[in-house]
């Protein structure tokens, strides 16, 4: 009799440690997303006065241009889910990096100080916004390995728990210079 | 890093016939030392002689034996060593220093203080003596640094009450002002257990006073070092991809243990070597160049972390 109150006893507490730990990661996961989000949301806010300062100049950049801010418009119109805005994520980055790569063949735009200082701005949440994606990644896959494995993934399904999608990493953003190369010149 | 064939140049140009001087005042030393060490020995036997029939304890006497003329000698090595070793520092390390790059400052007296080394946050043990020497300062490529050599120690007790110091650390700490702007602390230690026990590892460094643990997407690095910080974000902005990889070619490099740290805006880098550096050796040639090589490979490396840790990329937020 003894014997079997301790088994319960010791399923319950080990139920309720996989229980808190699924929930840690659980809240882990939608913490860092808030982090992203804020960010996501600095850069949206940055747009405007990108699209004001550089559209008058790069006419052939238009359709970039006008992309941009639909992207923003639907990103902030509200009711977007993480994933969806992963892809939204995304697709901004690379047309951001392809107007700010643009600014380059443009002089007026490059010795003008408002494009700089927006430059910078854009440049620093980038990076910052690049740090955040890498940690979100980080807590998802160590969520998404939980509700995978044994014995979480019992509790996982009682608990109606979802894998979640990781925000795409631009290849520019992995790839990294070749050291030695830089050493030798 | 200055070429070989230029180190060459300048030590047959400008060291070696300072050097030369100082080779024949270590002989010099070397002799007399010599000479107190066999009189000091033959002084002992000969007082052994003299009080051997009033002799019960042959142990405790030995002992003494040992001690009193070891203090004696030690003492006189120190006397002789100072005023040597202050010279040496002036003849070829001040001069060293300079060549590296001649922006630089040296110290010979001087190091990097406790409340810094404390900051770094690289060594949270308690310490009880906290020494250094040979303080480099100075602006390489616009980015402020420093770094000394360094010596934390606590005070430990044996089984049978005997007190003796253990290091926390020894080496070269270097401090320089960081590239990004960032509140938190993120520290960046030498990985012992993942090499053998893979990610169960995880589990064990997770219960740090250091801060959370954070797991890195880059396998080399997470080889290697272990991070934990107090803002999972922030860590990654600060170690960014790049940064990453330039801190694994540096070890590479160094072939040293690094501990490095992200605190108060600046970074701090602790390398760990296992002797005192940039003291001359009474029984070792001065003049060898190999010797003086590896004291310029030691300080060159310090100074070159500016590049190669690209030290000097201002973020946009730090112009």
């Amino acid at each position: 009799m003894n014997i079997f109150l301790i088994a319960i006893v010791i399923i319950a507490i080990v139920i309720v440690l996989l229980y808190n730990s699924l929930i840690s990661k659980k809240n882990q996961v939608e913490n860092i997303y808030a982090s992203v989000d804020t960010l996501l949301k600095k850069r949206f806010d940055l747009i405007p006065s990108l699209v004001a300062t550089v559209q008058e100049s790069m006419k052939h950049e238009k359709s970039t241009l006008e992309e941009i801010t639909a992207l923003r418009s639907s990103a902030i119109k509200g009711g977007v889910t993480s994933d969806q805005m992963a892809g939204i994520d995304s697709k901004l980055s690379s047309l951001l990096g392809s107007i700010m790569v643009a600014v380059e063949d443009y002089p007026e735009l490059k010795a003008n100080d408002n494009t700089l200082n927006l430059q910078h701005s854009l440049n620093e949440i980038e990076e910052q916004l690049s740090a955040a994606r890498r940690a979100f990644n980080q807590v998802v896959t160590d969520y998404n390995n939980a509700i995978e494995m044994f014995p979480t993934n019992i509790l996982a399904r009682y608990m109606m728990f979802s894998r979640k999608q990781v925000f795409a990493i631009n290849e520019s953003e992995k790839k990294n210079p070749n050291i030695k190369e830089l050493f030798s010149k | 890093m200055k070429k070989v064939s230029e180190l060459q140049d300048f030590f047959y140009e400008k060291i070696y016939p300072d050097l030369e001087f100082l080779e024949k005042k270590r002989l010099k030393i070397y002799g007399y030392l010599k000479k107190v060490a066999i009189i000091l020995f033959l002084v002992t036997i000969f007082f052994l002689f003299l009080i051997q029939d009033y002799i019960s304890d042959w142990v405790n006497i030995l002992a003494f034996a040992v001690i009193i003329p070891s203090g004696i000698f030690m003492f006189i090595y120190k006397m002789q060593m100072s005023g040597f070793t202050s010279l040496f520092k002036d003849e070829l390390i001040e001069k060293l220093v300079l060549f590296v790059d001649k922006n630089l400052k040296y110290s010979k007296n001087n190091y990097i203080r406790e409340h810094e080394y404390r900051a770094s946050s690289l060594f949270p043990q308690l310490i009880d003596r906290f020494s250094g020497d040979d303080f480099v300062s100075g602006t390489v490529d616009k980015v402020d640094i420093r770094f000394s050599e360094i010596h934390s120690e606590v005070k430990k007790k044996t089984n049978k009450g005997k007190t003796y110091w253990q290091t926390i650390f020894r080496g070269l700490l270097f401090v320089a002002d960081f590239n990004k702007n960032f509140e938190g602390k993120t520290v960046v230690l030498p990985d012992k257990s993942e090499k053998f026990f893979g990610s169960i590892s995880h589990f064990f460094q997770s219960f740090s006073s250091h801060g959370k643990l954070v797991k890195m997407d880059n396998s080399e690095f997470e080889r290697e070092f272990t991070i934990y910080s107090d803002d999972q974000i922030e860590a990654r902005y600060i170690l960014s991809h790049t940064l990453m990889d330039r801190i694994l070619e540096y070890k590479k490099l160094v072939g040293k243990n690094l501990y490095i740290s992200f605190n108060r805006s600046n970074i701090y880098i602790a390398i760990g070597y296992s002797e005192k550096l940039f003291e001359p050796k009474i029984y070792k040639k001065i003049t060898s160049f190999d010797e003086v090589s590896f004291y310029f490979k030691v300080i060159s490396m310090t100074v070159d972390i500016v590049k190669h840790l690209n030290l000097n990329r201002k973020i946009w937020s730090k112009r």
